[in-house]
């Protein structure tokens, strides 16, 4: 299934030049980490009064946190599993560079989804917005035959748990985040 | 020395990065960060293209960038190395240029104040009423009778 979907989505590459175009920007390495970074970067000037920048500086801070859990998840997933890329498998036309890494899971998916999820539990519309952002990505990397959809799949599932431990370790020691961000308030960075 | 590559992710998270500090701080009324303090509704219509011009640039107009991390490409920790420096270097120039602009703005702030909420005279929401400079100043210096 997972390769039949990948090959069917396939074929579409080289129909539409500017199609193509589009795709390689919203899947390439640096779209949606650059867009997730900006909306964090805003949520934590945001906010007029002092307790509502409060309450999105702890969610910048659990997005940060969120990035760090997912990475360390597919840091032990990698180290004993590893996937083939799809163009190693099957007869694709390839619309990106060979990445060396497992395909299983797309850390790409892990990280905008772990940034998506912390987000979307304070601002639901920008939230949606970094989900729907990392999904389109997804699907242009599945489109362009770097990974499968189960790929995609398992990188949103560990992002948004990967959010969600840091959401419980911000619940069990919400002292830390309190004593950074008032340290940070005195010199006017938060 | 940064490689070209490198250097152009750098200027696009530089820009954008200018682009949506000012754009928050037009929003929520932050006018000591503000580059054009009296001017909210300019503000919030050029920041927009600050952050949307590097993305079309660096995506749409410039060198191919789907090149393999493992080369010229950024991998994981140099991207985030190049991105975080070039945030904090964007937002510092927007704390030195908003002061410079608005040096004659805000110094006689008053760090109790009747529009501020217990302990808002501490964090960013100094900078409705003054500048980084002033603010940091007030840090040093604290005004006589003050706790």
């Amino acid at each position: 299934m997972d390769s039949w979907i990948v090959q069917w989505l396939n074929k579409g590459v080289g129909t539409f030049g500017i199609w193509d175009e589009f795709i390689k920007a919203m899947m390439s390495d640096y779209l949606v980490p650059v867009s997730c970074s900006l909306v964090m970067i805003g949520l934590w000037f945001h906010g007029s009064k002092y307790l509502d920048r409060e309450s999105n500086q702890i969610v910048v801070c659990i997005a940060a946190g969120g990035i760090g859990a997912a990475n360390l998840i597919i840091a032990v997933l990698n180290s004993f599993y590893f996937r083939l890329r799809p163009f190693e498998v099957l007869d694709l036309n390839l619309l990106f560079y060979e990445p060396t890494d497992s395909s299983f899971p797309a850390n790409f998916a892990a990280v905008g989804f772990a940034v998506a999820t912390a987000v979307f539990m304070k601002n639901k519309k920008l939230g949606l917005f970094l989900g729907l952002l990392t999904l389109l990505g997804g699907w242009g990397r599945v489109y362009a035959g770097v990974h499968y959809p189960s790929d995609i799949v398992g990188g949103v599932i560990i992002g948004m748990f990967a959010s969600f431990i840091a959401y419980r370790i911000s619940k069990m020691v919400p002292w830390v985040l309190r004593i950074f961000l008032k340290l940070a308030r005195r010199i006017h960075f938060a | 020395m940064l490689e070209p590559f490198a250097f152009d992710y750098a200027l696009m998270v530089f820009s954008s990065t200018l682009g949506v500090v000012q754009f928050v701080a037009a929003k929520n009324n932050l006018f000591g960060i503000m580059i054009f303090r009296t001017r909210l509704v300019l503000t919030k219509f050029l920041s927009m293209p600050l952050v949307l011009a590097p993305f079309v640039w660096f995506f749409f107009l410039g060198e191919p960038r789907n090149i393999p991390d493992t080369g010229p490409g950024l991998e994981a920790n140099t991207q985030t190395i190049v991105f975080a420096s070039s945030a904090a270097i964007a937002i510092a120039v927007t704390f030195v240029i908003s002061s410079i602009v608005n040096h004659s703005w805000g110094s006689n702030y008053k760090t109790k104040d009747e529009d501020f909420a217990e302990g808002d005279f501490e964090g960013m929401s100094v900078f409705q009423k003054t500048t980084f400079f002033w603010a940091t100043i007030k840090i040093f210096i604290k005004p006589q009778g003050s706790p």
